[in-house]
């Protein structure tokens, strides 16, 4: 007992010394330091896109030809980004699924899939893009195509970094078979998806 | 401290009055009382300290109450002038006003620019866009004993039409008309100043405001009207005239 | 590169353990503020003999240096300086959530800072549109002031340093909630604590916004779009920007003003030997405010064309704000009645940063009633008024976490007697140069003025700029002579024998001075206790001990595999 009371700390009174401890009584209950930090920066990324649509319903109250310039978007394009989105959201679903079952492999493939997704997703927009700076559409023609092109290329980039967290969680739960890795890959994931879905009506629907 | 005040419209100096006597009285009460416990508890009159405190302290919490109280006051008198000078500053109920007191409506355009201000006066007839609108530099001439309605917008950046003497401030945004008005008492020369940081000129930004008596003001406006030199519409479209000129400028400097 | 070299570099470069980080952190912000004060000596030369600086170079001062003290002194000494230094501390754990994080959010600031002292040189001269940054000036920077590139970089240094406290803060967050010590529930954590994670919750909810009205700024720059802009063709709004900043700018006051506050709740107790007054009033009053700080963020905005009704919910909610601040300076204040007060080097200057928010407190009330404001709205009462708020944060509050800290982290004492006179002296010159500013903004001078020379009704009172610029350099010069001694201090002061000098009870007093990597050796600190308890009653007052520090060491029992390693 005696030896298990010698402590290894320089230049601490003997006062503070309280006893002795097994370390399994220290393990502090409650959610993963992970899960945590990653919804809260979650919370300030949906903060940030929350203010540009506000910023983008607060102008087009006042634009009246808002709704006219809507119809020269692209539905068609828009809405197969909107199926591969959803269609990344449900292997990202499986990737958490397999990941948590300890199925690594399967979870990789679908981690995998997820990532593919979001670079069609950026390959689809690109084009779009092209597609419209062709027809002579661009970001300062108007207050829509000025929020058109700043919101959904802030969602753009935001799909390219998913897909490149997804790439980079591809690579390390390889060797560390981190479930909260693949799980907060996965919830960016959600996020970037959930963002597109108030996107897609505000610039292609109306 | 404040500069000599050329209006009888009470409404900003006794919120001004108010509010500063209250927290001057407050703060000094606070200080006190601060000084009195340092003093009182400090380790030499007081070595031994105490968990509990004594109940003529504890209440202290009624300097809250008079706080809250100080506040709704404040907030009262406040609310009833603000409603004066921005909500009902539309041109009927300035008109009324200036009928109570058997004064005269001047109404005014002013628009700010790096780095001083251009006022338009809708002339002798009363109607705006017609030839003999005057446009004036910097020089805001006004009678006395009038009620003044001044719509302000700016053509470049932001800038602040601050007359301290009227106790009247309000920012010139591109884009949105903003209107304030303000009465004037007695003749003098009253200066205006820019209150918003409006680029390297800001503190030159200095205009005028000339008071002069009701027989000299209506000389002023025959002598002045229809002598505009400068063409109206270039200034009235937003932003147009000076922007493109300051781009126009800048590049050919570059 | 040999060895010994590496393991420099990952000591006290590159290190994860956030005291080092926090020490960084703490230093480079003192040296911007040094940057800062030279700024602030500059223009206020130019202010008591105009004409010794060109009129972009004193707006391009003033913006520099009021974006230096919110953004690169404020935020960098008192969030991730004091919050990195203290809260694994405080909360008894090892290091912060997320080490690698915490690097990368210094480092990310010190490129932050070195991009804006870059933007102040590029050809042009850097950005003097003001520390609020209000576009159409800032929006069209070549039309308006001719600084395209001190512009840009001067809006990419505030991007990259908001990327950076946006790290810190989830790790502060993450930290606090999960990382938390065997006992110590929410209701147990030291002041500070709190303090610090009501700020960093602030901080993420107010800043993200501004990021949002920064990238249209950047798109209005770059893109040539008109979000903030009005031409003849387009309508932009630029009210929209100042909606979007004062959103942020209001909690942003409170992110800093809640560590400082939180510094002064520590340092009070231990100073009078008593409990603190009202621990939960403190919290919930900060909590409240906290809330209401983000429904008031147009009151910088009264005369700025928002709607006259909606003003008068601003303008309630910001005077009702003096509610919760009220019950908070009075709770503090009644934490010394029946106390002993000690006057320690950190006591004077707690109570002086405490008297100086009175007053900084009481004068946001004209600022606040809007029918006051519209006379005082941009004068010189503004400056009084947030000198008295921001310099009493960043300078007093910090001085006095400085002081009082200072055994726990570097194994050295500051000198007790010249920390009184520092303080003493700071006072006074620090009152030459703010106070006078009350009664020029009553005589309706405007701020950002580089001289009053140009109205009339201003000639009188050149002396007054005169008396504070004189002030201004007595304050300066006092702190330059702190700055040396306390770098001499960390090197050359005295040693500290006790590592519990103040005799304060929260847990990072267990430990020693300076911690060790890992902070805790192999012991580990468990709560027992509220975080302040002094005065004791009971078997301790009988041996002549009157605090009861807040927990206990305990000695971690090997596992039988570490015993195997050790054997073998």
């Amino acid at each position: 007992m005696a030896q298990e009371l010698k402590v290894e700390l320089e230049g601490v009174s003997k006062d503070a010394i309280g006893g002795v401890i097994e370390q399994e009584e220290l393990e502090p209950a409650g959610a993963p330091p992970a899960r945590v930090g990653f919804w809260v920066f979650i919370a300030g990324e949906v903060i940030i896109l929350l203010s540009l649509i506000a910023s983008a319903i607060y102008f087009r109250l006042t634009y009246p030809h808002w709704h006219e310039t809507s119809t020269f978007t692209n539905v068609i394009i828009s809405t197969i980004n909107t199926f591969i989105l959803l269609t990344g959201s449900l292997t990202a679903v499986l990737a958490h699924h397999f990941a948590f079952a300890d199925a690594w492999k399967k979870a990789r493939r679908f981690l995998l899939l997820t990532m593919l997704c979001g670079l069609a997703f950026v390959g689809m927009k690109a084009y779009e893009y092209s597609l419209e700076i062709h027809h002579g559409f661009y970001p300062n023609t108007d207050p829509f195509w000025m929020f058109y092109y700043t919101i959904t290329g802030i969602h753009g980039l935001h799909v390219f970094a998913g897909a490149c967290i997804l790439f980079g969680v591809w690579l390390y739960v390889r060797k560390t078979k981190s479930k909260y890795a693949v799980e907060n890959a996965a919830l960016y994931w959600h996020f970037v998806d959930l963002v597109w879905l108030y996107i897609f009506p505000m610039f292609y629907l109306t | 401290m404040r500069p000599l005040r050329a209006t009888d419209y009470p409404g900003i100096d006794l919120s001004i009055d108010i509010v500063l006597w209250g927290i001057v009285i407050v703060g000094i009460f606070s200080f006190i009382i601060l000084a009195y416990g340092l003093w009182r508890f400090s380790a030499k009159r007081n070595p031994v300290a105490s968990r509990t405190i004594p109940p003529a302290f504890r209440r202290l919490v009624f300097l809250d109450i008079a706080v809250l109280i100080f506040d709704i006051v404040l907030l009262a008198v406040n609310i009833y002038f603000w409603a004066d000078l921005f909500i009902e500053n539309d041109d009927a109920s300035i008109q009324e006003r200036a009928a109570a007191e058997n004064a005269e409506v001047v109404y005014v355009k002013a628009i700010g620019r790096q780095f001083f201000w251009t006022f338009l006066y809708p002339g002798p007839d009363g109607q705006w866009n017609t030839n003999d609108d005057i446009i004036r530099g910097n020089t805001l001439v006004l009678p006395a004993n009038a009620y003044v309605a001044v719509d302000i917008t700016a053509n470049d950046v932001l800038h602040s039409f601050f007359l301290p003497n009227f106790r009247i401030k309000y920012d010139a945004i591109p884009g949105i008309n903003t209107r304030v008005w303000f009465k004037t008492t007695r003749e003098g020369k009253y200066e205006i100043a820019c209150a918003e940081l409006c680029g390297a000129g800001h503190y030159k930004m200095r205009g005028e405001v000339e008071v002069l008596s009701q027989k000299n003001y209506q000389e002023w406006l025959q002598q002045v009207s229809g002598n505009s030199y400068l063409r109206y519409a270039s200034l009235t479209t937003q932003g147009e005239s000076t922007l493109h000129n300051n781009e126009q400028n800048s590049e050919e400097t570059e | 590169m040999s060895a010994a070299e590496t393991s420099w570099v990952k000591q006290y470069l590159f290190s994860t353990d956030h005291k080092v980080i926090g020490k960084q952190y703490l230093l480079t912000g003192l040296f911007m503020a040094l940057i800062g004060g030279i700024l602030a000596v500059a223009f206020r030369t130019n202010l008591a003999s105009p004409g010794v600086l060109s009129d972009s170079a004193y707006l391009r001062l003033v913006t520099y240096h009021g974006s230096i003290m919110f953004f690169w002194v404020a935020m960098p000494v008192l969030l991730g300086g004091f919050g990195n230094l203290l809260i694994p501390l405080m909360i008894g754990a090892r290091d912060m959530a997320f080490p690698t994080l915490n690097m990368l959010s210094y480092w990310t600031f010190v490129v932050s800072a070195i991009v804006l002292i870059l933007s102040f040189f590029v050809p042009g001269g850097g950005f003097s549109g003001g520390w609020t940054i209000y576009p159409p000036l800032s929006a069209m920077p070549d039309a308006f002031l001719g600084e395209h590139l001190g512009t840009i970089l001067f809006l990419l240094a505030v991007a990259l340093e908001f990327a950076s406290m946006l790290m810190g803060g989830v790790n502060f967050i993450a930290t606090i909630i999960t990382m938390r010590t065997k006992g110590l529930s929410f209701f147990r954590l030291p002041l500070m604590i709190w303090m610090q994670l009501i700020a960093s919750v602030l901080f993420l909810l107010s800043v993200t916004p501004l990021i949002a009205g920064a990238f249209m700024l950047m798109m209005d720059i770059f893109a040539g779009t008109h979000f903030f802009t009005v031409t003849a063709e387009h309508t932009g709004n630029p009210i929209l920007f100042q909606h979007l900043f004062w959103f942020f700018g209001h909690p942003e006051v409170y992110v800093i003003l809640f560590p400082a506050l939180g510094i002064i709740a520590e340092i009070f107790p231990a100073n009078t030997r008593r409990p603190f007054y009202s621990y939960k009033t403190l919290v919930w009053t900060a909590i409240i405010a906290g809330v209401l700080s983000f429904l008031v963020w147009a009151h910088h905005q009264f005369v700025a064309g928002i709607n006259p009704y909606s003003a008068i919910w601003f303008s309630v909610f910001t005077v009702a704000i003096s509610v919760p601040f009220s019950i908070s300076l009075v709770v503090m204040g009644l934490s010394l009645v029946n106390g002993s007060i000690r006057f320690t080097a950190p006591m004077v200057w707690a109570v002086g940063a405490y008297a100086m928010f009175i007053i900084g407190g009481l004068t946001g009330l004209p600022l606040g009633a809007f029918t006051a404001d519209v006379y005082f709205h941009d004068t010189y009462f503004v400056v009084a008024h947030f000198h008295y708020t921001v310099f009493t944060i960043a300078v007093l509050s910090a001085i006095a976490g400085l002081y009082y800290w200072f055994p726990k982290w570097f194994g050295r004492q500051l000198n007790e007697t010249f920390g009184k006179w520092h303080a003493i002296l700071t006072l006074i010159f620090y009152n030459g140069f703010a106070f006078p500013g009350f009664f020029l903004g009553l005589a309706g001078h405007p701020r950002r003025y580089a001289s009053l020379g140009f109205f009339e009704y201003l000639h009188e009172y050149q002396w007054v700029h005169v008396m504070m610029t004189v002030s201004t350099y007595l304050l300066f010069a006092t702190q330059l002579v702190f700055a040396v001694y306390f770098i001499y201090a960390i090197f050359k002061g005295k040693k500290v024998e006790d590592p519990n000098p103040w005799k304060a009870t929260t847990l990072e007093w267990l430990a020693p001075s300076p911690p060790p990597h890992l902070n805790w050796g192999n012991t580990h600190p468990i709560v027992e206790h509220d975080p302040y308890e002094y005065a004791v009653n009971g078997e301790l007052k009988a041996k002549g001990i009157d605090f009861l520090p807040q927990g206990k060491l305990y000695v971690l029992k090997k596992s039988d595999a570490e015993k195997q390693e050790q054997e073998g």
